[in-house]
């Protein structure tokens, strides 16, 4: 009896030594992640976790570039940032900026399903990725997975995605707010500066709408913007999006109730009490928006 | 005598806990897992790919994310999880309103959409039924 109670109580003891080490190991982890978050914080003004909050609640450019092509307008290429240009961004900033930017035209290329162009894209996303010591997300392994999968559209924006979605919890994880920050910015620029190109040779009601309601965005990419304020490599970016601000806020999103009955799951309908959103913008505002746009994503790529 | 049989019947509770904790650190690194991602997505089978919100709830009861939601734009919410019980996701408007979840009627869907009317900041509240573990909460969409 005593020889099983020793057994057992030293294999016990044994185990808890073993989980209290690799507990130990994860909160110094925690200990040396918060110290370098705080250092972090002082820069930013907002804490680590608020701020990548934002990051991945603003809405990805590839909904607008979805949007486009449902709408019928055929691709052009023409609208896209050259991916030739890949090689000229040589600082961190820029190099996140134009990733951000190629991977929204990488998102546009393959929701189209044009099969070369978008490699050409995949091949400066790679580029930039490596540039800034995060190319592991668009590795050798994934190249060839979306190789594979290069006439199935849905699965190669699904790899795209995750290699985006995995870049921003590695910098999230290694305190990069800023890079992290300018992927974002970039990649929303791009998206709306697709959507206004569009708007100018095929002008209609939803893409109108879909610029206005860009609103929800800004005033989110906004909290992000406001604490990069001191920070001078943001100089033209923030000036740019003060601009962009002030037209926005005069666009009016209005909602009034509205209770539908949806289908929440096949053959499953359920009355929801919610709103419907309605956007006031004039042309005037838009073609505002569109030249603030256009100098702000001149001033990124060149 | 007598004590050192007490004894031995409480190293078993004692042992037992030690291995429940081991598997759940092994549960998170699965969660983080692109094989059990991957085969979580497949459940958005006809909506493109959004993101994916990785849920690790031990000290608080549930997470939130929050997400802008387009109007015209139908949202596809799935939840998986590995362990016991099963992952609830919650939607609320920008008013923190409730909309719906996965569980209709009390009855659990893998999936549920959302067609979306109104553009706004919309949040996602993840919780398990039973315990605390791991998952991944996973955002579709079509135009």
């Amino acid at each position: 009896m005593i020889k099983t109670f020793l057994t057992i109580t030293l294999t016990g003891l044994l185990l808890i030594g073993c989980g209290e080490q690799k507990n130990k190991r994860r909160s110094r982890e925690k200990v040396r992640s918060k110290t370098t978050q705080q250092t972090n914080q002082e820069k930013t003004l907002i804490d680590h976790e608020t701020m990548f909050g934002i990051i991945k609640s603003i809405p990805s450019p590839l909904e607008t570039s979805d949007l486009i092509k449902k709408m019928g307008i055929p691709f052009s290429e023409r609208i896209l940032h050259s991916p030739d240009k890949k090689s000229k961004y040589t600082t961190s900033d820029k190099q996140a900026l134009n990733l951000g930017i190629y991977g929204a035209d990488l998102g546009y290329t393959n929701i189209y399903g044009e099969k070369s162009t978008s490699f050409k894209y995949l091949k400066a996303v790679r580029q930039l990725a490596a540039d800034l010591k995060i190319g592991q997300f668009f590795d050798k392994k994934t190249i060839t997975r979306m190789r594979e999968n290069e006439n199935n559209m849905d699965s190669l924006v699904y790899i795209s995605q995750r290699g985006f979605e995995q870049m921003s919890n590695y910098l999230e994880k290694q305190n990069r707010a800023n890079v992290g920050a300018q992927l974002l910015i970039g990649g929303w620029i791009e998206g709306v500066y697709l959507v206004s190109s569009v708007y100018k040779t095929d002008p209609n009601d939803k893409l109108m709408e879909t610029i206005g309601e860009q609103k929800v965005a800004i005033n989110e990419i906004m909290i992000i913007i406001d604490a990069f304020r001191k920070e001078r490599n943001f100089r033209s970016i923030i000036k740019g999006f003060d601009e962009l601000k002030t037209v926005y806020d005069e666009v009016e999103i209005e909602y009034i109730q509205e209770n539908t009955e949806i289908e929440v799951a096949p053959g499953v309908m359920k009355k929801i009490e919610g709103e419907k959103s309605f956007v006031k913008i004039t042309p005037q505002q838009i073609e505002r928006i569109t030249q603030t746009l256009e100098s702000l994503r001149e001033d990124i790529i060149n | 005598m007598k004590t050192i049989k007490y004894l031995s019947l409480l190293s078993f509770p004692i042992f037992f806990l030690f291995l429940t904790s081991f598997v759940d650190i092994e549960d998170i690194e699965d969660c983080e897992d692109e094989d059990f991602l991957d085969e979580c997505a497949e459940v958005i089978d006809g909506y493109k790919f959004l993101k994916a919100n990785l849920i690790t709830i031990d000290d608080e009861s549930k997470i939130e994310y929050k997400s802008v939601f387009s109007k015209g734009s139908t949202y596809m919410l799935t939840a998986c999880n590995i362990g016991e019980g099963a992952l609830k996701v919650t939607l609320y408007d920008r008013n923190k309103k409730r909309v719906m979840s996965n569980f209709i009627r009390s009855k659990y869907y893998p999936s549920v959409t959302y067609p979306c009317t109104a553009t706004g900041v919309y949040y996602l509240k993840y919780e398990f039924t039973a315990g605390n573990g791991c998952g991944v909460g996973i955002i579709g969409f079509k135009k």
